[in-house]
């Protein structure tokens, strides 16, 4: 009996030596990381629950995607902590382009809201931003308010009576919740779910009075008449709801906090190399464009954008001034975007 | 109908048919693989088919869906390794039962009653799917806390008289189900300043290693000693009296399968404990008791985790929601063929529904039809000597655990869970609740929180567990079973017997 | 000894309770005392944990049957030594890639655990390395580290 155990270690410590210098000599040098790129499977991180406006976006371009790289891109949810686990798992994995970031402008505000360390201007780099949209502030059909003034008032006059349901700090929900509190003094109670969808899905069992997803999420459900989107975040109405009156029909001081709403982007780790990450860009620039993918867009009420390099950080720069000074100035942030070097936006 | 043409469309296409076919065969063998999960499978056909007819690549990956829920079973009753988390339940009187001689007893019994389960899934996803969701969508915080507080309560049947070890060992699977960042508040729990803690402990890794791996090291006691050989009975197939004697228990635990599925906040491995739960309070005269091989006890889960795929296929096409991570799939597949899943769907592609109904019907028949030619295949496993059969599981789990997220940190998660489980077994803790808890103990926590948090403080909260029909009833249900199980309601039971 | 061995499993069940307990009263962003806030509920969890810890260690045990169900110290050997090898295959895996560790781990564990010939164990090992290769690696595109 102890012979054998003897034997067993002794092949287990030979197989682990022999390897020890296979590993060694195994080392590949940059440009053959770039040529050979993609080799396995590449992950794709989608930092909102299932049937959320990132989640359709992700798994509509997947195998488009998939067709341009060569290589199998897997879809996964990691939804909680307004993307913050999601972004948080991308960035500890290792930056060979692997491992990929589809999310909103949540990052932003990770920041200025304690809620993770992790900001796409210093820990990511935009592969691509795929297209952007706008809020829009929903009631469920057989909700008493039939405009955004009576939902308005009777939050000012009943505060903390109404629910308004937020996909948790950081969310687009929570900065128009941080609008509707700071300009328009209208008080509400917040019940945090995991994502659009889940939140959808509470509107529609009655479970909170009021929220605001991305219009593409709310469309289908507008169109059935099941939801009435009282009004979009943003200054004149858009093309997929003409209907829907744009917010600063009725409190033109919003106004100013315009043009704002969300994007869906891809992001990777800051330190892919180079030529993997143009490699990305470019797989991911043609499968936006094919008219299948635009169609989607369409469908979802998004708008086409296909940004990449420095056009795309700028555009990200912008968003997160905008929605961090905003919820500052709303008292809604645990720190001051000064703190970390967040330019203000001049009103124009 | 036009109705009866479009489900009939699955039947008489033939390439719908050999792909329905070949998906559920394909989903019993990736099933009853642990770490293969039937969301693997999915997602994997999603990219396969892109380029596919709609019809086609939906054909094949409801056969996946249905097939590798039922496969689940197959591992869970054989090997004592729940395959997916909904067949977790499965493995309470399963692996008994195999281990008493009746593995084939078991493998029939559960091909037969999964067969049932999942066609009143499909019957009440064709007849009552509009109802249905409208009652999965008023499901309130509350009430899903009360189901998961359900569920918990298992835990007092799942403790085999030691109870305190039992309530323990479930707290500590609801800590660990906590483990990572906070949804709601978005701070991060039980993390211990770790990274790697913050996604969370994958609870299939969990699942591998308390039930997987754990019972490996257990099972080598006996290739120590040279105990006991596993033994088979010759069973011939179940007559239809005695399949006919669990029909009523079928026919209930799959309608709570359906509802519990189609729930978008809870899915199969929720349906089959709760099935399982109700079988035990209900069963009169189980032929032993339960945990030891109950025939009930692995009737109940199966029939109500294939009834609730129905269920999850429910909110999916009256509303666009999906009602768990594959169904999720679904969603992508139909809007990469350019359907957009939503309350309109139904209206617009009337067709679709019903050949997707069609199809699941179809699957199940397959299901029946594989499930019972296999089982003499898939009982040799029990007949293989350990000393070869525990390396090969070994390997199967580590690989698996590894596989889910390519991680090798889920593998050493896993051999932590196997150690933990192992001597767990031996100082007569039992494992079981401790799954319980990482299962439901997120549903808890989160529900419990958003319900609080909807409410105007204490006294409101408690007010909203009675001033709505569904949450009252799901109260009643709730204060009902906890009185049962003391022993207050035994001693008065059997006073009222003596008068 | 004997004392103290009966009171292990309940001093270990106290342990666990107040660390996890501690844990949750240290919690960053939350307030124990709200119910809403993210360690008021794992609070309750650990409370509940420590009660059944007390209770588990004045409890008095019936007599388990020993000889059936009890490990002796030459099982426990056994068994972890097994154990020992599989984190060692775990441990290969990542330095020597799947084929070879994992036709070895087999090869040796088979090997360990006896009564099994040479030619079946040789056969059984090549034929499971490669199912489970072409199932995980060729059909699932699992990268093996």
């Amino acid at each position: 009996m102890k012979k054998n155990i003897l034997i067993i270690i002794i092949i287990f410590v030979l197989a682990a030596c022999g390897s020890e210098t296979e590993n060694a000599d195994g080392q590949v040098d940059n440009e053959d990381v770039t040529s050979s790129y993609p080799e396995k499977n590449i992950d794709g991180i989608i930092m909102w629950g299932e049937g959320g406006a990132t989640d359709i976006i992700g798994r509509t371009l997947a195998p488009i995607v998939e067709d341009e790289i060569g290589s199998s891109l897997v879809m996964q949810n990691k939804a909680g902590a307004a993307g913050a686990i999601a972004t948080q798992y991308v960035y500890d994995q290792s930056a060979d382009g692997y491992t990929l970031l589809f999310g909103a402008e949540n990052p932003n505000l990770y920041q200025v809201l304690d809620i993770s360390e992790r900001s796409y201007q210093e820990d990511f780099v935009p592969v691509s931003i795929i297209a952007n949209s706008f809020a829009g502030i929903i009631v469920k059909e057989d909700s008493p308010y039939e405009n955004l003034e009576e939902l308005v008032d009777a939050a000012k006059e009943n505060p903390n009576e109404l629910i308004f349901g937020t996909t948790g700090e950081g969310g687009l929900p929570s900065v128009v919740l941080a609008m509707l509190q700071n300009e328009l003094k209208s008080e509400f109670r917040t019940v945090p779910y995991e994502g659009e969808g889940p939140v959808s899905t509470a509107l529609l069992g009655g479970e909170v009075d009021v929220t605001s997803v991305t219009v593409s999420a709310a469309q289908e459900y507008v169109e059935s008449g099941d939801f009435r989107m009282l009004a979009v975040v943003n200054d004149e109405p858009i093309d997929s709801l003409p209907d829907v009156p744009a917010i600063t029909d009725a409190y033109p001081e919003i106004g100013k906090y315009l043009p704002w709403g969300p994007f869906q982007a891809v992001f990777a780790h800051k330190d892919t190399p180079t030529g993997v990450l143009e490699k990305l860009t470019e797989a991911f620039e043609t499968a936006i464009e094919t008219d299948e993918f635009k169609e989607t867009l369409a469908n979802l009420g998004m708008e086409y954008m296909n940004i990449s390099g420095q056009e795309a950080i700028d555009f990200v720069d912008q968003n997160r001034s905008t929605s961090a000074w905003m919820l500052y100035e709303a008292g809604e942030t645990e720190k001051s975007p000064e703190e970390f070097n967040i330019p203000k936006v001049e009103e124009e | 109908m036009e109705i009866l043409q479009d489900f009939l469309v699955p039947f008489l296409n033939f390439r719908l048919l050999f792909l329905v076919a070949a998906g559920t065969f394909a989903g019993i063998i990736i099933g009853a693989i642990p770490g293969l999960s039937v969301t693997m499978g999915v997602a994997l056909l999603l990219s396969l088919t892109y380029s596919w007819e709609l019809y086609d690549a939906l054909a094949l990956m409801l056969g996946v869906y249905f097939g590798g829920v039922f496969g689940g079973s197959r591992a869970a009753i054989l090997i004592n390794m729940p395959g997916s988390p909904s067949s977790v339940a499965t493995t309470f009187d399963g692996y008994p039962m195999s281990q008493k001689g009746e593995a084939k007893l078991a493998l029939t019994l559960t091909t037969i009653f999964s067969f049932i389960g999942g066609i009143i899934g499909v019957i009440v996803l064709a007849v009552a799917a509009p109802l249905v969701s409208q009652i999965a969508i008023n499901f309130a915080q509350r009430d899903y806390l009360l189901l998961a507080m359900l569920g918990l309560l298992l835990v007092g049947s799942l403790s085999k008289g030691a109870n305190a070890k039992g309530i323990f060992a479930a707290g500590a699977g609801i800590i660990v189900g906590l483990v990572g960042m906070d949804s709601i508040g978005g701070g991060s729990r039980f993390t211990f300043g770790s990274l790697q803690l913050m996604n969370g402990v994958n609870f299939v890794v969990a699942i591998l290693g308390l039930f997987g791996m754990a019972e490996i090291l257990y099972q080598m006691k006996n290739v120590a000693s040279k105990g006991k050989v596993s033994i088979l009975k010759k069973t011939a197939f179940p007559t239809i009296a005695f399949l006919l004697k669990f029909l009523p228990l079928s026919l209930r635990v799959s309608i709570m399968g359906v509802l519990i599925g189609a729930l978008p906040g809870a899915g199969g491995e929720i349906a089959a404990l709760l099935g399982y739960d109700h079988a035990k309070q209900t069963a009169k005269k189980p032929n032993r008791p339960f945990g030891e091989g109950a025939h009930e006890g692995v009737i109940a889960p199966e029939a109500a985790n294939n009834s609730a795929i129905g269920g999850a296929l429910i909110p999916l096409l009256t509303l666009g929601i999906p009602g768990d991570a594959v169904t999720a799939i679904f969603i992508g597949a139909l809007f990469i063929h350019g359907l957009q899943p939503g309350p309109l769907l139904m209206e617009q592609s009337g067709d679709l529904f019903w050949m997707i109904v069609g199809s699941a019907t179809l699957a199940n028949i397959f299901l029946l039809i594989f499930g019972l030619l296999v089982v003499s295949i898939f009982i040799r496993i029990v007949t293989v000597p350990k000393q070869i059969l525990l390396p090969v599981i070994a390997v199967i789990t580590v690989i698996g655990s590894y596989a889910l997220n390519n991680s090798v940190t889920d593998v050493y998660w896993m051999l932590g869970f196997g150690i933990v489980g192992f001597f767990m077994k031996v100082h007569k803790f039992p494992v079981a609740p401790l799954v319980l808890g990482i299962i439901l103990g997120p549903l808890v926590d989160t529900s419990f929180r958003r319900a609080y948090m909807g409410s105007e403080g204490m006294g409101d909260f408690l007010i909203g567990f009675v001033n709505s029909p569904i949450t009252l009833i799901l109260t009643i249900v709730f204060f009902f079973t906890i009185f049962s199980q003391t022993n207050i309601f035994t001693k008065l039971k059997n006073k009222l017997k003596k008068v | 000894m004997y004392a103290i061995k009966s009171l292990a499993p309940g001093m270990v069940m106290i342990i666990v309770s107040l660390v996890i307990l501690s844990q949750a009263l240290v919690m960053e962003r939350a307030d124990i005392f709200d119910p809403a806030g993210g360690s008021f509920f794992p609070a309750l969890i650990s409370l509940i944990m420590l009660i059944c810890g007390i209770t588990v260690l004045f409890q008095k045990y019936p007599q388990t049957e020993h000889g059936e169900e009890g490990f002796t110290a030459k099982e426990y050997r056994f068994i972890l030594i097994f154990f020992a090898m599989v984190v060692v295959y775990v441990f290969l895996l990542s330095i020597i890639t799947f084929f070879p560790a994992t036709l070895i781990f087999l090869v040796a564990s088979m090997f360990y655990l006896k009564d099994v010939s040479w030619k079946l164990n040789f056969l059984v090992s090549i034929g499971s390395v490669i199912v489970i290769y072409l199932l995980f690696s060729e059909l699932f595109n699992i990268i093996f580290p």
